[in-house]
This record gives structure tokens, sequence and C-alpha cells, in this order.
């Protein structure tokens, strides 16, 4: 660390044709001194004139000297050379003392089509964590303003103070190799999201079990899609989660009054092999925009969801279908592969489209086929052919995806999108397409969906041993994939009890699925229409008490010729039987 | 809906020196000159002495359906709602019955919450009592009776004519009363809801079935007050069998056998894996075998306890019983 911190600010000469440029280097200035108590020279090539004209060898030691350079990136900036030549001394300087920090600042207003200028050195310094003043060029002096100019200071003074080493390596190294390191998510805090004022989960659970499952359920309404959003919105994090949009994420402030509230998800997580703690909280505010709880700096709460950005999270909401194309979006990509869970109307992108890109001997589709062997065994199967590709049901019909039945196609769907996101994120890993390997945390609400019954009662064991290194948070309304958990697995919602959950003492392992849809779902296990036919009864008397006699005496083992008999034969015995 | 007798025992913690009694004193100081009502209640209900006391009058039973309680879950019910009153944003609720004891029963989760809830029914025209006027809660003229005060099984039929398991009220009840327990089969839905008409169903046929082979005494069980649906049972035997009815202290005997036998088993279970929720439940039994013996609603104090002297439970129910 030099003894004395020098910041150095680059921009493009016709920038501050206004003096702009000087005004912002003022502000930064003195904030940076009230923020380090000491002096902290902010440099410039403010001695350059003209367009065009080159750096000057005083500014060139300036640049040498600055551990932070803090960039105005505009269209001119991106086309100027002296600019360019900053640029790359600085990063030659970065190279060499392994320490330095550039903050490229958005300050002048342009087209988004212009900032393509400049080519490869434009690219590399727009990939950096931006700093937006762009409605502060013309008065620094809002209060919004100098917060701003205090926020960029407080992220200039922590990179001048941090010792080289600590300096973390870029992103793109990292995620390497994260994402088989281990993470999952331990707690969640809601406060104001949705219909719950608050609540508290956990997801670490004992069971006997294998695997990290967690299967929420509830009536309708109970709120269980609602757990599922608040951890996508969470794990998400700044600034992904304003992808989502404002209307989208109003809707997840609760309504007090008509009065939307402060909403607010928090997840704890466990990642690496030390099982370090990590805590990540969102606020959605009146804004509705997101801003995080922890620190008041969104620069550095953005920071703080890096660490998890290599790993794979993948969220399926119930309306998770195959389209035939990808959507053109302009959501990012971890925003798009979560926003079914958000959005009804939207899609994943088909099985087609995903398996299409790596059909040239690429991992994928040997991994997508061993997941379905391991889970719907011979039942449904993928291939690729001359035609694309096929899906064989029940080992005889070979249809495409959009003839397949829904159930098939809706966990199709997710599968071959989870492990899509697998071979991106762990591509050595993955060439070994095996469904073990893949470490993730998945969320998918109504796991059973459309899926037909004998399937659903094996669906989740099945994913158990295909997939046990996967965090499972699922939610369901079915009772044989209920029938699957551990007690304690289970996060029974119920909002008549205190904290909304429901203490299960008991296992259903060996539940049916009537006990089931009484004991923890609180819904008969028969019909409405027979409940109603005894309505009319009572109300009518059509139909007669004999009809419904014999409706309630039907049973496997008795069927509706035998029903009639036994009717006749009671009744003749209370005839007989008449005092 | 059978007929229950509340225990003239009050278990501590209902008592002037309990929890609940005492917060029921301390509700009344606060909120007894005021129109506010209180606004939390600590659920004392739900502790153990408290439900050891509603199962040594009910059994497992529920008040209102007859239904079998472990199979549906069950909940200590607030006869009058404790907070606000469903259609009467104005009352506030029945808020100092919270704790007491002659506004419980034990229900299943069907009545209790998804038809029940706050609602409590009055006749046309009749004034809800308020804390003010408490003293005149029994003249209240509300709908849903009250299995502890009013003589419910000669109010209901079981109909041993129809091969349904259809209620109605009694052929011979004045219209009034007639209009009301009608009005509580349609609350409660006891002729609507398939399982209970099923299960009645089923017990009617076994019933006549039994009768027509002249084996009334294999019956005799199902018409004891602490099965499930044992009108049933109990007025088909009145009309044909009335020799083969159980008498008040077979109906005990076999209460004291059920709690005792589940008690026993609860204590092996407690040996091997111990949880705050099988503790909690074998204390609930103990309580109800306490206060069995302490006021045994047939037979005396000594033949219950000379029962769970053969059972070898006597030195650990004599703990609850000598606190009662």
């Amino acid at each position: 660390m030099p003894a004395k911190p020098s910041v150095y600010l680059s921009y493009a000469v016709p920038d501050d044709a206004d003096n702009s440029v000087w005004r912002l280097r003022e502000s930064l200035a003195q904030e940076l001194q009230v923020q380090m108590g000491e002096q902290v020279e902010v440099n410039g090539d403010f001695g350059r004139k003209f367009p065009g004209q080159d750096l000057s060898a005083e500014a060139e030691e300036s640049v040498k000297e600055a551990s932070v350079m803090v960039a105005v990136v505009s269209p001119s900036y991106l086309k100027s050379g002296a600019c360019r030549k900053e640029f790359e001394v600085f990063l030659e300087n970065e190279r060499s003392t392994g320490r330095g920090s550039i903050f490229p600042v958005y300050f002048v207003d342009f087209e988004d089509s212009l900032a393509g200028a400049g080519g490869g050195w434009a690219k590399a310094i727009k990939e950096r964590q931006a700093i937006d003043l762009r409605s502060f060029r013309f008065d620094l002096t809002p209060v919004n303003a100098r917060r701003a100019i205090a926020r960029l200071a407080k992220s200039i003074s922590k990179a001048v103070l941090r010792p080289p080493s600590e300096k973390p390596p870029p992103a793109s190294q990292r995620s390497a190799a994260k994402a088989d390191e281990l993470l999952y998510v331990e707690s969640l805090h809601l406060k104001n999201f949705r219909c719950f004022e608050e609540l508290d989960l956990r997801f670490d659970h004992q069971s006997r079990l294998l695997g990290r499952w967690t299967c929420i359920a509830g009536i309708n309404g109970a709120g269980k899609s609602s757990i599922l959003q608040a951890l996508g919105v969470a794990l998400l994090g700044y600034p992904l989660a304003v992808e989502l949009g404002g209307e989208r994420l109003k809707r997840m402030r609760r309504s007090v009054d008509d009065v939307r509230q402060r909403a607010e998800s928090g997840v704890v997580l466990r990642a690496g092999e030390a099982e370090r703690q990590n805590r990540l909280t969102l606020a959605i505010n009146e804004k509705g925009v997101v801003a995080w709880t922890g620190a008041s700096f969104e620069g550095e709460a953005a920071s703080s969801w890096d660490e998890i950005r290599p790993h794979v999270i993948a969220a399926y909401g119930a309306t998770r279908n195959l389209s035939s194309r990808t959507e053109s979006r302009e959501e990012s990509l971890d925003v798009r592969r979560m926003i079914t869970l958000f959005d009804p109307l939207s899609q994943l992108a088909g099985a087609e489209v995903l398996l299409a890109r790596e059909t040239n001997g690429g991992p994928l589709l040997p991994l997508v086929q061993n997941v379905l062997r391991q889970v719907f065994g011979a039942e449904l199967q993928i291939e690729f052919g001359p035609g694309g590709i096929r899906f064989t049901v029940a080992g005889k019909d070979v249809v495409e995806a959009i003839d397949l039945p829904d159930g098939f196609r809706s966990a199709a769907a997710w599968i071959a999108d989870l492990c899509a996101i697998w071979c991106e994120k762990a591509p050595e890993l993955a060439s070994a397409a095996n469904p073990a390997d893949i470490q993730a945390i998945v969320l998918i609400d109504e796991i059973d969906l459309h899926l037909h019954p004998s399937l659903q009662r094996e669906l989740v064991p099945r994913l158990r041993t295909a997939l046990p290194k996967v965090q499972w948070i699922v939610t369901t309304h079915s009772p044989l994939v209920l029938a699957n958990f551990d007690s304690n697995e289970i996060i029974a919602l119920d909002r008549n009890v205190p904290g909304n959950i429901r203490k299960l003492d008991r296992q259903i392992l060996g539940f049916s699925s009537d006990q089931i849809y009484e004991w923890l779902m609180g819904t008969q296990p028969t019909g409405q229409a027979i409940d109603d036919i005894l309505e009319k009864n009572d109300v009518e008397g059509k139909p007669t008490d004999d009809e419904v006699a014999e409706l309630l005496d039907a049973s496997p083992q008795v069927n509706d010729a035998q029903a009639k008999v036994r009717l006749r034969e009671l009744k003749g015995v209370m005839e007989r039987l008449k005092p | 809906m059978r007929r229950l007798q509340r225990p003239a025992v009050v278990v501590p913690i209902l008592g002037p020196g309990g929890a609940a009694g005492k917060k029921r004193a301390a509700h009344i100081q606060e909120y007894g000159g005021t129109k506010e009502p209180p606004s939390s209640f600590p659920p004392h209900w739900t502790e153990p002495d408290v439900r050891g006391s509603l199962i040594s009058m009910q059994g497992r039973i529920c008040a209102y359906c007859g239904a079998d309680t472990a199979e549906t879950g069950d909940d200590a019910d607030h006869f009058r709602p404790k907070g606000k009153v469903f259609g009467d944003p104005d009352h506030g609720g029945y808020w100092w019955l919270a704790y007491d004891f002659d506004n419980y029963f034990l229900s299943c989760t069907t009545c209790n919450q998804r038809l029940k809830s706050n609602k409590f029914p009055l006749q046309d025209g009749a004034a809800r009592v308020r804390f003010e006027d408490r003293h005149r809660l029994s003249e209240e003229r509300r709908v849903l009776p009250d299995p502890a005060v009013d003589p419910v099984e000669d109010w209901i039929s079981v109909d041993p004519r129809n091969p349904s398991g259809r209620l109605a009220p009694k052929a011979d009840l004045p219209a009034e009363s007639a209009a009301r327990i009608k009005s509580v089969l349609v609350f409660f839905r006891l002729n609507r809801r398939s399982g209970l008409t099923k299960r009645r169903m089923e017990i009617k046929r076994e019933v006549i079935g039994k009768l027509a082979e002249g084996k009334a005494d294999e019956i005799k069980h199902l018409a004891i007050r602490f099965q499930p649906h044992s009108l049933v049972a109990k007025q088909i035997l009145e009309a044909h069998a009335p020799g083969a009815l159980p008498t008040p202290e077979e109906e005990i005997e076999w209460l004291l056998n059920s709690l005792s036998a589940e008690l026993i088993q609860k204590l092996k279970d407690l040996r091997t894996e111990w949880t705050d929720r099988d503790e909690r439940e074998a204390n609930e039994l103990i309580w109800a075998l306490a206060i069995l013996w302490k006021d045994p609603p047939a037979g005396t104090p000594d033949s219950v306890k000379a029962y769970l002297d053969g059972k070898g439970l006597t030195e650990l129910v004599q703990k609850f019983f000598a606190l009662l």
C-alpha cells in the first residue's frame, strides 16, 4: 500500500466541457477525506484540453501511483485513445502489483447502442460493477447525489485499505471451482412477504431418509408458493431480483388495510466443507425496488450474492412447461431460470432447444438420459436421432416433446433445464454425465404436477437416489408424494396455528392417502358430490333415504347389485323387528 | 350428540391459584369495567389437566358430531367464542369464559375449526349476553344445545326405521325445539358429512343384524357413550332390547379400561423414546383417571381405586389425585 493513497479519475475531455467532471472530482475528494480521515488525492489529466490529445507523462505517472481508478464511461470515453491508454497503464500496474480496483461510473446519459463502441478494452471496463450517477451530472448537491458519492467513496476506501493478498480472484476463475461446492439453505426468515406477517422456516432437518429434502404441505391459500417465491427472490438477490420488475416485486409486499408493507426475505446459507454461514437478506420497499438491509451500500450487497452465483440454483413454478423455443427476454439468465416461479404465464425453454445445443457429443443429453432412466425407468426415455429429440413413452410410443403426456412433459422440462444449468456451471464435472454429481438447490412448486398416481408415489424416492447432492424444497397437494417424507422434512402450513406451522408428532410414511387427506390436509377423502347428495336428501327428501343408503353401502367389497340386495335384506329385518 | 356430565372437580390450573384462573381474574380486573375485550389469551385450555378433565367427561368423542377424535384430530373447543363473535362485531366475545371449564368441550377439528369457528348463533331477536350481565348467561336464547346442560339425547332421533344414517328431531318435540335441532343438524352438517352418515349407517346395520340374530349382548359395547356415534346403538337397543343397554357402571368401566390401556402403552413407549408430546399425552390420561377416581359419574371412588390397584396404576394416578 502506498504511503498516500490516490485515486485516478479517467475521463474524456468533451465530457468535462461544462466542468461537470471537475465538480465530481471535488465532491469525491471531499467525501474521501471525510471518510478516510486524511486527504486523498484525486488526480486526473485535467491539463488535457483537446480531444485526441495524448496522455501527458505527468498523468501517466499519476495513473501508475493510483490504487484506484474511477472511469467516467461515455461514448467519448470509449472512443478516446488517451482514456484507453490510461486504462491499459492502470491494468498493467494492477497486474504487476497485485492491487488496484477500477470503478466505472456512468455520469453521462447516453443511448445504449453507442455503448458498443470501443472494442475489447471497453468491454473489459464495462464488466466491472458500475456506479450510476447519471441523474446527478448537472447538479451534485441533492442529498441523493451526495449519498451516491458517499457510497462510491466507501467502496474506494475499502479497495484502498484492502491488502493486495485479499483481493478476490475474478468471478470467472471462482465459478469453475465452486459449482460443486456444498451450498444449502439452512433457514428462511420472512417479514410482510405476501400473506405472511412473519415466518421462520428451517431446512436442515434430521431425517431417516436419504438427501436434503423439504416438502411444504398445506391447504390452498396457506402460502406454499409464496414460500418458494421468497426463497427464489432471496437467492436471486441484489441486483438480479430487480429484473423481476416492479409489478411482480410489488405483489410480494403484504397488504395491510390496502397499504403495501416493506417486505423482507432473508436466507441463511451454509457453504463449503466448513459449512460457513452466509446471511443474505433482501428488502422490497415502497418504490418496488430491492435493497439490502445488511448495509447501506448496494455495491457491497451485490458482491455478497457473488459468492452464490456460480452455484446451480433452480426454481420451477407450477406452470412450467416445455415451450418449443427459447423466449427472447431481457432478463439475466439466472432470472430467466426462475421466472416460472414468479410468472404463471412463462415457460421453460424447450428440451429440444436445450438439447440441440449439445447433441454433438456434449454431456447434456447423456446426463438427461441418465436422470430420466433413474427416475422413470422404462416409462420415459429420451433419444437424439436424425429427426431430432424423441421421447419413448412406456417403451412403445415415440413422440416429440409436444406430444408427451402432460406429467412427463412437465417433469422432463425441469429435469432437462436443471441438467443444462449444471453442464453450463460445472462443465468439467458434467462431462461425466453422472446425475449423482449434481450439486444444486432446486425449488419445485407442485412436484407431482400432472403425474399419474403410480409415478407420484415413486418420484421422490427415485430422485433421492438419483440426485443425492441436491437440496430440494418442493410443494405438493398429493398424499402419495407426502407419504415419501420423514415427518421432520414436512413443513405443514396452517394459518390457524401460532407461527403458521403445525408440528407433526408422528411419521406418516405408513399412512394411506385417505389418512393423509384427513389428518394432514384437513380434507375429507370422499368427494363433495356425495355430501351434496346427502344435503339434497336432508332438505328435499330426494334422493330417498333408500337410495342414499345404497350409495353409502357401495365399496370395493360391495357392488351396486349387492348393495340393493343388502338394503332389501336390512329393511326386511327392520320390518320384523318392529316393536 | 350425547348428554354429558361435567365432573364436579376443578383441576388446579383452572382454580384460583392456577395460571388460567389467575389469567381469568386479571382479565376481569383489567377489562371488566371497560368495553374493550382482552387482546390475547394464553392457550391454557391445551394443558394436560384441562384436556384430562374433558377426556374424563367425553372419552375421545367429539361433543357435537360423535366421531372418534383419535381419527380426526381434536381441539378443546370454547362453546361460547372467547374472541369476537361471528356476525356481531360490537360484542367482542365471551372473553370472561375463556378459562371457564363449563365453556369447554372436546371436539373434532372439523366441527370446531371449519364449522363452528367463532360462530355462536342466537335465536331470532335474542340479546347476546355481555360481561355486565354475565349472571344471566343461562337465560341466553342460544341455538346450539349445550350437551352438558340440555337433554340432547331426548331431542335427537336416529330413526331406526330409516336405512340410512340420518338424524332427525324426535317426533314428539315441541315445534320450537324441533326447529332448533334442525338448525343444529345443519350447523354441524351432521346429515351432510358422508363420513359421519356412512359410519352411523354401518353401526345401524351391525346393530340391527345382531338384534335379528338375537345377539343383543354382542352390540352392547356400541351403545357405550364413550364409543363413536353411540346414540345409534343406544336408541335402537332402547326400542328393541332395553335389557341389553349398558349400565352407567359398565360405561365407566369401559372408559377406565380404554384409558388405562392407552396409558400403559404410552408408558411403555416413553421408556424407549421420550418426546414432550408423549409425556403430555400420558399426563392427560393420568389426569383423566385421577378425576374419574375423585368424582366417578357412576360407582364410588373406592371402586375406581380398586380398578386402578388392579392395573398397578394407583401410585402414578395418586400424584395428580392428591392435587384435586
